[in-house]
Formats: structure tokens, sequence, C-alpha cells
């Protein structure tokens, strides 16, 4: 892997432009850019801007870009507001030095399919906030098409009311998830997705309306909806699992999770 | 039996492990000359092509590129490169260098540079046009497939292996022992079924490496991460038309082999380098390198058929077996038979017994060495079966078992008839205390034959499942190892072994057996290893041969250095040698006088004594005319998610015979270690292919092998046995840890969910869909 | 470039591209305790201490160490040894390949965790691999050393 040309931003403001008028890549745990023999014409190191951060505002907790997935798991803030949630999320995922390099930014940005924090942020209707472009909902961002380049800033997600759950499937205890699920009570909705089904998070609307605003739906509702989910979404086959056994096991990883949220 | 040791069964730290542990260099590419040159290998893109033209010219531009060489530049000589001993049993179908490739990372050329960066990029310079020619990637329809993937006229076996290459057919193997038919007619229950074992990857955590150099003498000197440095040196000098005397193969500290390294690798692409540019070279795999270009276990299919009479006695079994090696043979065969050999013999009360098949070719990854070598697919399939027809019977497994399987005393004719590539050897099984390993194993786990299995949360069902295994101590009469034991002043003594030290710890037990005899402790010897131009001849580390044929040739030297101690020390005082005795690190006449500390005789043989002066050395050596078994007797608890198919190792219990453990520690490890990778093929790894034939599983992202949070305990036990013929009655412990989790797995799944599941790994999809299966029954 | 670091208390100038990762530039520097065992980021051989934080060298930019602090197995001589101690009373040290990247991994949760439960040992050194020890003699050496020794700081 070839980087010819490195800018170390000084500013957020520095990086976005660097974007727009050199092309830059952005950097930001670095973790994958080796993977593959490409080589860099300029690259942008997003460690030297100050994006490190778990802290609340406005009714908000706001994770900077370069927060890593150890910083979530060992959060203190996000423990008081959601538990052991964000630990059961990030902690498959490879292991501790490695998530001490992995940033939320990164996997955000990356928008990958087999994605567990994706799938946990999309259920918790995070926001995105990208410098210059603004603010939009998870969906809306995992959507997002643009010519301009995207710079994310911070993730938003509401520091009370929302109470969620995550659940997967996958071989070994660190793999990649095969299929993972999460869902969430905002106080008024039901919030269903499913990810790595190899493709991208996806909210179930149809199966989270069937849940109403009741933060006790029945045990058959519950098992509807699950079933709805899997119905309404997609699958598709990669080397960790087939079409038919994600479609089998998606209402499974639903239920339990909406049973956790309910419980 | 433990406690009339001083250094046997004890559990010495190994010698190297805390220079290891705390980062000393150690390893192949920590020795390697700053500036040896970076050799890379140009592989081919395509499961089957024939290479029509190369252009190493715009390559040989870039600046910093020493040499390109490609087939035209080296000896058209065919060789194999299974590390065995000669005449090798593995046919003789692979060049360094050829105009065909034969699957996905088959090499085409060789580039060397100052630089790794250098190297990589004169890699992609380099021309080649493929022919492309079609590819056999089914090894269920290789055999006669129209398409012929060694065609080459030089290549050849080394003795008659049913070696039909037209046919793509490397190796076929047929037994029987009474009639199979006939006895299956009259039996009450007949299981018939087949299964199916996938390739693993062995995953040693250091990438295969080697570099090469020429010393003063200008002979060719390899340091590489290997477990069969003479034969590697052998089969060099064959394939690089070079006279054994001129090659010197060093084995320094290697990062784990399992079998993947008990080949040839990278050390002639490293060697042809320095022998064109008379430089240093090195060649470092990268993983992707070692998950697509080395080895992989054999993928095979396995129909056995197994007839029991309604007393409980099984009457005959029949298995018949398809194995997959791949684009080259190396251990085609032997691998094949193994999976009879070490197995059959379980049940040697059989009036009639059958195995054969064949071996193919097919355009992938070539297939070799890996711990268990055959027996471990043998195992999945015969002691499923068991199962299965103990299910049929209306019997308990480990009833069905325990009336059929081996005693100590016994025989069984398979030994005689299934050897290494031929015949085999008889053999009185002296040692074997598989019925005490499944009375304990049974305790140790809460074995309840009354309720195997049931629900501990909604959908999550927990079960209990069992199988047994044996395998073998070293090849009898074709392995061999030697030892010298040589004094020194100072009253230590030097150790050197052609024994190959994988990390296992074989430096430290073959020290702690020499001590043992001896009478001195481990700290009074100094071992050095592996090393073809200081050490003595050894086969290398595998077929579980360390301990017993090594370990054999060490205490016969050992012996003979007591004796060739007394005789200097009777010469010296004058006296008969039967009258003196040597016993703790002194030399006393019988009557209980002192004469001289081992010590001091140290000073005076090398100093003092005049013209009776001498170095005392000694040496032995042994190749065993038996193969005792070791034996294994598991009994495992899963958790099965029936809604996702996921099932959880909570409790794996291992008892073990394998004779007296030189060193207990090390022989618990050994074990430990098998289960895990045992666990690993049958849960989670899986080598799988694209359709054209490239490898998908070639990261440890995509292929998994079983993290420290996969497995809930494993509890391991040794049974007290003593095998006469090993040394201080040890036999072996290096693979038989690996054979049992395939269908102790499988056993427990059934047992869980009804589900009989005879395709491996047990992932979710596969086991969640034969759940589904039985429900909708 | 050049970056300046600090490895194993002592400060390095070294020359490096920009697309350098941190265990080629350590090896190169000699560090050859510091392994490299894959190309993914899975296998843990190659993990060090950045500023005291456990972190897979092989995924590292090499200049964004610069300035930093980077601590292998062979700058904690002291402790290491005593763990080494523990690790090879089980003989569990086996192959060894592991055993640098897996014994920085360790020092670095007694400094984090102390002596923390099982389940949480195995979940912090789960990044570790090992395919020669089963896992379960390096869980009884890691508990005897924390037993031992996790009132004691690096």
């Amino acid at each position: 892997m070839e980087i010819k040309n490195i800018i170390r931003p000084k500013s957020l403001d520095e990086a976005y432009r660097s974007m727009l008028d050199q092309g830059a890549y952005p950097i930001a745990g670095g973790t994958w850019i080796r993977l593959g023999s490409r080589v860099i014409e300029t690259a942008l190191d997003l460690s030297t801007l100050d994006l490190r951060y778990i802290r609340t505002e406005k009714g908000k907790i706001e994770l900077g870009a370069m927060t890593t997935l150890r910083d979530v798991e060992l959060s203190a803030v996000l423990e008081k507001s959601y538990g052991s949630l964000f630990k059961t999320v990030v902690g498959p995922i490879v292991g501790v030095p490695m998530r001490n390099l992995i940033t939320v930014g990164g996997t955000v940005g990356g928008r990958y399919g087999f994605s567990d924090l994706n799938t946990l942020l999309l259920a918790l209707n995070a926001r995105v906030v990208l410098y210059k472009t603004g603010e939009m909902d998870f969906a809306s961002y995992l959507e997002h098409k643009s010519s301009s380049p995207l710079l994310i800033e911070k993730i938003l997600i509401d520091e009370r009311g929302v109470r969620g759950a995550f659940t997967s499937i996958r071989k070994t205890k660190t793999d990649l998830a095969i299929l993972n699920a999460a869902a969430a009570f905002t106080g008024t909705e039901w919030r269903l997705v499913l990810g790595a089904r190899p493709g991208m998070a996806k909210l179930a609307k149809n199966a989270g309306a069937l849940l109403g605003s009741t933060a006790q739906p029945s045990d058959g509702d519950i098992q509807r909806a699950a079933d709805t989910a899997a119905q309404e979404l997609d699958f598709g086959a990669d080397i960790r699992g087939d079409e038919a056994y994600r479609s089998a096991v998606a209402p499974v990883l639903i239920r339990r999770a909406i049973l956790e949220v309910r419980s | 039996m433990a406690n009339q040791f001083s250094e046997v069964t004890k559990s010495r730290p190994k010698i190297d492990g805390k220079g290891l542990v705390t980062g000393r260099p150690a390893y192949t590419d920590d020795l390697a000359p700053p500036d040896a040159l970076v050799v890379r290998i140009l592989r081919s893109p395509h499961a089957h092509a024939k290479i029509l033209s190369i252009d190493p010219s715009e390559a040989l531009k870039l600046p910093g590129v020493e040499c390109v060489l490609t087939y035209q530049d080296v000896e058209r000589i065919p060789y194999t490169r299974a590390g065995q001993g000669n005449p090798e049993p593995s046919p003789h179908d692979k060049f360094i260098l050829d105009r065909y490739v034969r699957y996905v990372g088959d090499e085409v050329a060789v580039v060397a540079a100052v630089d790794e960066e250098t190297a990589r990029q004169a890699l992609a310079l380099v021309k080649v046009e493929y022919q492309v020619l079609p590819a056999v990637l089914d090894f269920e329809t290789a055999a006669d497939n129209p398409t012929v993937i060694h065609p080459e006229p030089e290549i050849h076996d080394m003795f008659p292996i049913g070696f039909e290459p037209k046919r793509n057919i490397a190796a076929a193997y047929d037994m029987e022992i009474g009639n199979v038919e006939g006895v299956l007619q009259e039996c009450d229950f007949v299981v018939e079924e087949t299964y199916y074992t996938q390739a693993q990857a062995h995953v040693a955590l250091e990438p295969h490496t080697a570099f090469t150099y020429l010393d003063l003498q200008g002979r060719l000197n390899v340091v590489t991460s290997t477990q069969n440095p003479f034969h590697t040196r052998r089969l060099m000098g064959l394939a690089l038309h070079l006279p054994l005397k001129n090659i010197r193969v060093q084995k320094p500290r290697i990062g784990g082999g399992f079998g993947g390294k008990q080949v040839v690798h990278v050390e002639p692409y490293a060697a042809l380098v320095t022998l064109k540019t008379g430089k240093p070279a090195k060649v470092v795999m990268t993983r992707k390198e070692v998950f697509e270009s080395t080895f992989t276990r054999h993928q095979m299919r396995l129909t056995v058929r197994i007839g029991a009479r309604r007393d409980g006695k099984i009457r005959a079994i029949d298995m018949q077996v398809l194995s997959n090696t791949g684009a080259y043979g190396e251990h085609a065969l032997t691998v094949f038979m193994v999976g009879g050999s070490k197995t059959l013999p379980l049940y040697n009360k059989i009036e009639a017994a059958k195995f054969g098949g064949k071996i193919v070719y097919t355009n992938k990854i070539p297939a070799g060495a890996f711990r268990g070598y055959g027996a471990i697919q043998g195992n999945f399939a015969l002691e499923s079966a068991i199962d299965e027809l103990a299910h049929k019977m209306g019997m308990d497994p480990v009833e069905l078992r325990t009336i059929n399987m081996i005693k100590e005393g016994e025989t069984s004719e398979v030994f005689k008839i299934m050897g290494e590539g031929g015949e085999g050897v008889e053999m009185i099984v002296e040692s074997c205390k598989l019925d005490y390993c499944v009375r304990r194993g049974a305790e140790l786990l809460g074995y309840n034959p009354r309720r195997l299995a049931y629900e501990v949360a909604p959908g999550i069902v927990r079960a209990q499942g069992m199988a047994i295994a044996m395998q073998g101590s070293g090849i009898p009469l074709i392995d061999m190892g030697s030892a010298n034991l040589e004094l020194q002043d100072d009253g230590f003594f030097k150790l050197h072994i052609g024994a190959t030290d994988l990390g296992t710890g074989s430096d430290t037990i073959l020290a702690q057996i020499a001590a043992e005899e001896l009478g001195v402790g481990l700290e009074d010897m100094v071992v050095y290893a592996s090393d073809t131009d200081h050490t003595p001849y050894d086969v290398g580390a595998y077929a579980s041969s360390t301990t017993y044929v090594s370990g054999n040739a060490v205490l016969k030297a050992a012996q003979e250095m007591k004796k060739a101690l007394r005789h200097a020390v009777a010469d010296k005082y004058g006296l008969d040698p039967e009258r003196v005795v040597f016993k703790d690190r002194e030399f006393l006449t019988d009557e209980g006088k002192k004469l001289v500390s081992l010590r001091d005789f140290s000073y005076d043989t090398l100093y003092h004594n005049g013209a009776k002066m001498k170095t005392i050395a000694t040496s032995g050596s042994y190749s065993g005319e038996k193969s005792p078994p070791p034996y294994l007797a598991a009994f495992v608890e899963i958790d099965v998610d029936t809604e996702t198919g996921k099932i959880d190792v909570r409790n794996y219990v291992a008892v073990v015979d394998c004779g007296t453990p030189i060193n207990t520690n090390l022989a618990k490890i050994q074990v430990e270690g098998g289960l895990l990778q045992g666990i690993g093929m049958a849960l989670y790894e899986d080598v799988r292919y694209s359709e054209n034939g490239h490898m998908l599983t070639n990261s440890l992202m995509s292929y998994t092998i079983p993290s420290r949070e996969d497995v809930g305990k494993l509890t391991v036990e040794f049974a007290e046995s003593y095998e006469p013929s090993g040394p201080f009655g040890a036999k072996s412990v290096g693979e038989i840890g690996i054979d049992t989790p395939l269908a102790a797995i499988a056993n427990a799944l059934y047992n869980a969910t009804g589900a009989r599941v005879r395709e491996l790994p047990l992932t979710p999809p596969r086991v969640l869909d034969a759940i589904r299966r039985v429900k909708d029954r | 470039m050049n970056i300046t670091v600090t490895i194993n208390g002592q400060k390095r100038t070294l020359e490096i591209e920009y697309g350098d990762m941190l265990t080629e530039v350590l090896r190169k520097a000699g560090y050859v305790e510091v392994k490299k065992g894959c190309d993914t980021g899975n296998c843990g051989v190659c993990t060090v201490l950045l500023d005291g934080t456990p972190i897979p060298s092989c995924s590292f930019l090499a200049l964004r160490a610069d300035g930093r602090e980077i601590t292998t197995i062979r700058g904690v001589e002291k402790e290491a040894a005593q763990f080494a101690d523990f690790l090879t009373a089980e003989g569990a040290d086996q192959c060894g390949f592991c055993s640098p990247g897996f014994a920085i991994t360790v020092l670095a949760m007694k400094r984090e965790l102390g002596n923390p439960d099982e389940a949480t040992m195995k979940h912090y050194l789960a990044g570790n691999l090992c395919r020669c020890s089963g896992y379960e003699g390096q869980l009884r050496a890691v508990k005897k050393y924390l037993e031992v020794s996790h009132g004691e700081s690096i």
C-alpha cells in the first residue's frame, strides 16, 4: 500500500477542503487501508483533528468520529443511558487491541454490510453530522449518494428515553456476523433492524408499525412483527451463509431482540 | 508409577520457553541476513492453464531487481515435496517451476529484488500469457474426467501405489479381511452411510519462511521453518540436482507446523535465487499465500457399512473412501490409508473388514499432511456410524463400544495388512487403557445415557455425545531417529538430535529422557537439534514419532553412555567394568567405595588422563518394530440453539492413554491444542472456493479458527499406562487429541435434536437445515 | 519522512514511507519480537503498547507513531520474565509465536483491569489467537500470574 502525499489537517475545514480540492482520501482508524494493494495519491489523516469524545449535549450523546470502539465499550456515559448494550455490540469485534484503533466514524463511513454497530445505530435512530453537508438520520445517511465529499464529524443518539437490544448469529465469537438484529423502543415507536444480510442494515418499517406505540407488545404481535420483518427485507448469500438461512433466522433474532427490550 | 522417576513425567518448563516468550530473536525471519534478497513468487491466477509465453524483461529493467526465473531457468526434474522417507509413497509429480499451472496459486515465476516493495512491483511487471484449460474442481467427478491434470511423461511413482495420472488418480488401495458381503448378510443390524469431511487449513501462526545463502565453502545453506530438515535436504538435492553434501538444512525455532510444514515448501525458490546470484535470499509467505499456496487437509467422502448381531457384537466393517489430493499428490496414499489403519483396529474383534478407494487429483490447492493424517476423517465416519448403529439397535453407544473395542493384550489383523503405503507390521497391543478412559471420561462429564439431552432455555437443548480414537507412534520400520551424546568438561552432556521441535517441546522431553537414564538433571543437558550438518539423522516431527522413535534413540544413546563412562572409569582405575557403578553423578565400586565424581572425571578424560584422554561420546538409533497406539475417550457436552443451529461446546472431556507422559504439562497441552483444532474442524473451519477455483477463505477474516471464547472448558486427564516398548513406557500424544471432536459433537447433536449430520463443518446453516428436516418429518 | 518514536524507553529516529504500517517498521528497526502472522489484523501476534494502550501494530500507520511511546515485550523485561515463568510452568508457551503479543496484552489487561474474572479475561484476550495450546494452559497461567502480581505495576 503506497501513500504518495499526506495531509494532517488542523481543522475540519482544512480536512474538508482537501477532500474537495485534492480528492484526499480520509483515513480514520486506518486499520483497513492496507488490505488491497492500492496507491493513494493524497491521504487525509483524521487523527490530528479533535474528534475523539463521548459527551452529552442538549439531551443527545455525541460520539466524535474518531472515538474508538474501545472508548464506546468502556464509556460510562453510554452505560448510564444504555446499560451494557454498546458493550454487547462492539465486544465481538476482533479483539481489544483492534478496538483501540477502529473508529465510530470509520465504521459508519464505510457503510459495511457486516457492521454490528451500524445495525444498532439505525435502530436507535442515530443522526449523522457531516461537516458542511449537514445533519441527517442514519437511514438517510446509509442511502445517501453524493458527488461532494462526506466528512463525518460526529454521531448523535438520544441520551434518554430509548431502550434497545441487539443480537446476532456468528460462527466463532470474534467472527463477522452471519446476520445481526437490533430492536429499539423510542417511547412512541418500535424500530426493528436487520443487518449483515449480507447487505447493509435496513429498517423493517412495516414490522415496527405492527407493534404500535406500546412498550409491552403481546407475544403474538411480537411474532407477527418478527415474521413481517423477515418478509419485508431481502437477504442474500455470501461465504458465511445463504439466503435461505438468513431469512429463516431473521425472525428469530428480531423476536429475541424485541423480547429483550420489552422485559 | 510416576513417583519412581526424577525427570520423566515432571512438568519441566521448555528449555526455550522463556526466551521465546520474552521476545528473543528465534524464528527464520528474525535470523535472516538483513541484506538478503527478497524473493516473491508470481502465482497462477487460473486453476488450470498452460503458460504460452512469459516475458520478464520489463521486470528486469526495474532498478533493484536481481533476477527473474521461470521454468526455462530450472532443470526439469520431477520430485515430491512430501516430507517422507525414501522411497516416498507420494508420486514425484511436481516440478519446481513448470510450463503448466494446476491450481490458483501455483508457482509461475520467481522474482528477487533488494527490498519488499521492489519485488512486489516487479511481480506485476512479469508478463505472462496463459492458455486457460478446463479445471477439474469437483473431486467426485475427477476420476476419468476428460481433463487430465498430469499428462506429463516424466512423472512417476517410487513404487506401485496405484498411480494412474491419466485417470486423474494419484493413488489407490484396496484390502479385505474375510468376506464382508457374506458377514453383513448375516448381521441383524446394518448401517450404511456416507460422510463428508472438508479441507482444513493448518493456520500455524508463523507463515512459511526460508532463507538461503552460500557458506564459506560454497555450499547451499538453508534455514527454514520446517518439520523435516533431512527430507528437505534430500528432496532439494534431487530437485536442484545438487549433491547432498553440498546442502545444509537447519530448523531454528518455528511458529507451529501441524503437518503444514512437513513438506518442502518455499525453500527451492530461495535456493534458486541464491544459486543464480550467489547472494543470500529469503522467502516470507504472506498469510494469503499460506492459505492459497501451501497445503490443506485432504477432503474426503467416506462410505461406511457396519453390521452387528443382536447380541451387540459388531461383525463387519467396510470403509470405502474417495480422497481429494488437489493439484499434486503429496501424502496422498498414506493419509488415505491411515483413515483405515488407525480406525478399524478400534473394533478388532470383527470377522471381516474392507478398506479401499482412490485418491484423485483436482485443480485445487494440494492436500498434504495435517495432524490426524486421515485418522481424523476416518474417525468421523466410523464413530458416527457406530452411534448410528447403536441407535438402530436400541443400545447405549457407550455400551456398544465397550463390548467391541480393543483391549490390552489383543491385536488386529489390520496392523499387519495396512502400513505406510504398503504392508504394515503385526503387533500385540501391550498397553491399552481404553476401558478405563471410557469409564473415567463418562464419570468426568457426568455422562447419563438415560438423560442425554434436555432443554435448558426456550429452544436451547443441552446434550452429550462421545467418541473414541486411536492413532500411532511413529511408522514401524520406516521412521528412524538418532541421537548423539557427548560428555563435556564440567560434567554436563551435549545432546544432539535430528528430531524437530515445532514448539511442542521435543528438545526438552528428549533431554528429560536422557537425563533420567543418566541419573542427572535436565539442567545438565545442552540440546542442539535439527541441523543436517551437525545432528544425526531423524525423519522429523510427524506420525507422532518423536517421543517414541526419537525418544528410544535417545534412551539407547544414554544407555550406551552409561556403559562407556563405566568402562572409561574402570580403565582409569584398573577395574573390571562390571564392578563400576554410576549413580547420582558419581562413580563407585560395587562395594560402595567412591572412585570419582562425574564432574571430576569429565576433566580427567579431557585434560588429565594422558594417553587415555578421549571424548566420551555415544550414539543411538531406533526404528520401531511396532507402532503402539495411544488411545482417547472423549465425552462432550454441547448446547444447541435449535432456532439458529448454533452449537456451543460447554465442556470437552478427554481421557488419554499415551503411556507414560514424559512431561505431563507438555503432553496435556498437546491434547488440549489438538482438541481445539478438532473442534475448529467440527464447527467452524472450511476451505471454500469460487466456481472457477479461486480460494474464498484466504484470510483470517474469512477462515475462522476458534478463539479463546469459543469453548467453555477442556478437561484432560491421563490414564495410568505403561508401554513396554516405549522409552520409560511412553507412546505418543501429538495427534491423538484432534481425532474425536468431529464425531463426538455430531453424535451429541443427534442426541440433542434427532438430526444426524454427515457433512462438516457443523455450521449454524447446516445444523438448522438438518434440525428443520427432522421437524418436518 | 522521519518519525521520532520512543521505543522501549529509547528515543529512535526512523525513516519511513507514508504508507508503512508499524509492524514492518519496528521489525526493520530490529524489534523482531513484534511478529507478523496474518494480513488482516485478526491474529494479535503483532500487538504492542502505544502510550500504554495495546494496539495491533500491523494495522497502525507508522507515521502516527511520531512523538509517541511504543512498548514491546522487550521493553518490560522484568514483568515479561515473570509472566514467562508462569506461562512456561504450564507448558503453554509452545511454539512461542503468539507469546510476545499475548504477553504484552496480558500486561495491558493487568494494568487496566487488575485481576478480572475468567469471562472478562477471556474476552479481553480474545483478539490474541493461539493455534498450539488450546488456550486452557494460557488461561491457567494468566490466572496464577495475576493472583500473584496484580498489586504490582509495570
